[in-house]
């Protein structure tokens, strides 16, 4: 049954304060969502005062900082820091986005931080994305075909047919909008989600893909595909500026043409 | 807890193959139900000066009675396929799942016959 409410024991509660030493009135304080598995407590919230006169523009500059010089426990996933890897996803100020392409001057008054919301959370701002990777896997995100290629040429594509891949092979997979969707939290077990049906709709659409019907076959189902209800959360907190809405109406109406109006 | 390969979770049953039936009919009804909609704003508002004997001399061309039957079908239908998606959203106690969809199909089968016998009833006479 749907559940407004985090169970008791996820429950956040008031954490530590962390002060700067010489505050300066720059200083902002970031609200940091914290649990530990082996501490078997409710999660909480640390609060951490971090002067932005010698801490870099961004958010992920500021837990990294954090981290470096304040609290070495805090634990999150980052890696390229310039918003090409995806991993350090996660609800910032109340939005799911990349703190590493997310400026604190865009944020007014203290900077909540937050784990991708209705994951299971291994620890602190790392959520467990094994399920999101599988359905992911279940796509088969690779070209598949049926033709023989011939062993001294590549596969050709035209200008235009290249051109409907924009706007989709973008997507680095953070996981921002699928975790944002209403849908995917009540029943992210079956539906697949903005994230995975945009990657789908991708090898739909991609002019070398041979075997288009039988990924259709795959979708056309009520819940991997049809739990879209065109919410829009996904295209509003996509961190790439990209439209998996766009690509789950486009997918709809590919199913809609092969069957006929 | 399940030690099933994440995989296997998401592969599960497989593709129903039928998402598309259900989503066509959602968006047609409702495209029907634009006009007949219309229809019964102004046969309410025009219906309201008028007392019960020529609302049902009215109502009982067959042009009305049968705008009474395509309306009470088109509504019922569709308000039967929107309830199940809430249903489905919401609600994950499979027996409790399972008793409201049945429930409202009843529901919704129930009132589109009823809306039909009223409207024959109009068409001819006590």
């Amino acid at each position: 049954m749907l559940e407004l409410r985090l169970a008791p024991e996820a429950r956040p509660l008031k954490g530590q304060h962390f002060s700067a030493e010489d505050a300066t009135a720059n200083t902002r304080i970031f609200r940091v969502y914290r649990w530990d598995p082996d501490q078997g407590k409710n999660p909480r919230i640390d609060s951490y005062e971090v002067d932005l006169d010698n801490c870099g523009p961004m958010v992920l500059d500021a837990i990294i900082k954090i981290k470096n010089e304040i609290d070495p426990s805090l634990t999150f996933r980052r890696s390229c820091r310039e918003g090409i890897c995806g991993s350090c996803a996660m609800n910032i100020d109340g939005t799911n986005t990349l703190a590493c392409t997310k400026p604190i001057r865009e944020i007014k008054g203290d900077v909540r931080i937050n784990p991708l919301p209705h994951l299971e959370v291994v620890k602190d701002l790392v959520p467990d994305m094994s399920h999101f990777y599988a359905q992911y896997a279940s796509i088969k995100p690779w070209i598949r075909t049926q033709s023989v290629p011939l062993p001294d040429k590549e596969r050709l594509q035209s200008h235009d047919d290249r051109d409907k891949l924009d706007g989709l092979y973008e997507c680095i997979l953070c996981a921002c909008c699928s975790t944002s969707c209403p849908s995917y939290w009540w029943n992210g077990d079956r539906y697949l989600g903005p994230a995975i049906l945009l990657q789908a709709y991708r090898w739909l659409v991609d002019s070398r893909d041979e075997v288009t019907g039988e990924r259709l076959d795959e979708l056309d189902d009520p819940f991997r595909l049809y739990r879209c209800h065109t919410i829009m959360n996904c295209t509003a907190t996509c961190p790439k500026g990209l439209n998996p809405a766009k690509a789950i109406a486009e997918t709809k109406k590919m199913l809609l043409a092969r069957s006929g109006i | 807890m399940t030690l099933q390969n994440p995989i296997a979770l998401v592969r599960g049953l497989g593709s129903s193959g039928s998402g598309l039936h259900h989503w066509r009919s959602q968006r047609y009804s409702a495209l029907l139900l634009l006009p007949l909609t219309v229809w019964l704003l102004v046969m309410g508002t025009s219906l309201a000066d008028t007392d019960y004997a020529s609302a049902v001399a009215i109502l009982s061309h067959p042009f009305h009675a049968g705008m009474i039957i395509m309306l009470a079908g088109t509504l019922f239908f569709h308000m039967q396929l929107g309830l199940q998606v809430v249903i489905e959203d919401y609600v994950h106690i499979p027996a409790l799942e399972v008793g409201l969809l049945l429930m409202v199909r009843a529901l919704c089968l129930a009132a589109f016959v009823i809306s039909v016998l009223a409207a024959l009833k109009l068409v001819m006479g006590t």
